[in-house]
């Protein structure tokens, strides 16, 4: 696997409970640095914003949004910064239940030819604001 | 927001304990009979043992279409199947007995539903497995009582898709989350009556 260093900060949303959570319909806003430690040719940088199921079902997900940051050739110990959008869709909602669990998760792929990706994971979580 | 009217024809025998049983009566005295028909057995104690434990099934399967026999069909209106979180509907029930029977209780609830849908064991032995759980949001109760022929139980109440709930969630048959009203009758000496409808929560909340 490439020796790269992969920095993801999101931004937006509100945190609560150590959790950063988006409005169904509302924009995740991400901030990326990629530090390569050696030389290497990419496929492309990717973020993707995904959900999928966890519990006792087979699993069930979708990719709902992506965009993609870069691509070719990254030169070791040269930093790349990109800011990134990524719209939320109305559903589903983020659940925690008895058999089910739907988790949302930003993800930052890196896709290099004959090679494992390299992936960074952030989970968020999507609900509407509750009525107080 | 439209409402939903539901009748007889949404009856539905339940696969579990009611077929199952049936079929598998139906099953043992067809086969028993069978043998005894083509003669290659005759009536020997295995097969009236057969037989009777086949026509026991059978019994025990038709023992909830009998039941319902005592029961007109159900009259059952919710004032809007297409929900938000957060948001009250009104339901209306009413249901007539045929003979007299004496009620336990008549409960109707409000259900969030899981189902899932999972793949057990590995190779020649996979199997598929449904598994549901049922959450009771909400419960509304009668008290039971004796009901003569034609008497009327008539019920109007109102449920909520309370807050922090979530929205009607089917993406495939190995996950589901649906919401239900369900009615249930039970009656002294015979089994319940249930029935369920099915409702639309969607992803918006009421404000």
């Amino acid at each position: 696997m490439a020796d790269i260093d992969i920095e993801l900060t999101l931004k937006g949303g509100e945190v609560t409970g150590g959790w950063r959570r988006y409005e169904p319909g509302s924009t995740v806003h991400g901030w990326l640095r990629l530090t390569p430690r050696e030389d290497f040719n990419c496929n492309r940088v990717l973020a993707r914003l995904e959900w999928h199921t966890e519990g006792r079902g087979d699993r069930d997900g979708d990719c709902v949004a992506e965009v993609g940051l870069a691509e070719g050739d990254l030169t070791a110990n040269s930093s790349v910064i990109q800011d990134f959008n990524l719209t939320v869709p109305s559903e589903p909602w983020s659940y925690a239940g008895h058999y089910i669990n739907i988790i949302w998760e930003v993800i930052v792929v890196v896709d290099i030819p004959l090679s494992r990706d390299v992936i960074r994971k952030e989970p968020i979580v999507v609900v509407p604001r509750r009525a107080r | 927001m439209r409402g939903l009217r539901f009748s007889r024809n949404l009856l539905r025998l339940r696969w579990s304990w009611q077929v199952s049983p049936l079929l598998v009566g139906l099953i043992f005295v067809g086969v028993s009979l069978w043998q005894v028909v083509v003669g290659s057995a005759s009536a020997s104690m295995t097969t009236v043992l057969f037989t009777a434990v086949g026509l026991g099934l059978i019994a025990w399967g038709l023992r909830p279409a009998v039941a319902r026999m005592r029961l007109g069909p159900p009259d059952m209106s919710i004032s809007s199947t297409r929900l938000r979180v957060g948001e009250e509907f009104s339901v209306s029930y009413g249901q007539t007995w045929k003979r007299a029977t004496d009620v336990n209780r008549v409960f109707f609830q409000l259900v969030l539903r899981e189902t899932v849908r999972f793949t057990q064991g590995t190779g020649e032995g996979t199997r598929t497995v449904t598994e549901t759980h049922d959450k009771i949001v909400q419960h509304v109760e009668s008290p039971g009582r004796r009901f003569g022929p034609g008497e009327m139980i008539k019920k109007h109440f109102a449920f909520r898709i309370s807050e922090p709930e979530m929205h009607t969630f089917t993406p495939s048959d190995d996950n589901r989350i649906q919401w239900f009203v369900k009615v249930s009758v039970e009656m002294a000496k015979w089994p319940d009556f249930t029935q369920e409808y099915e409702i639309t929560v969607l992803p918006e909340m009421a404000r």
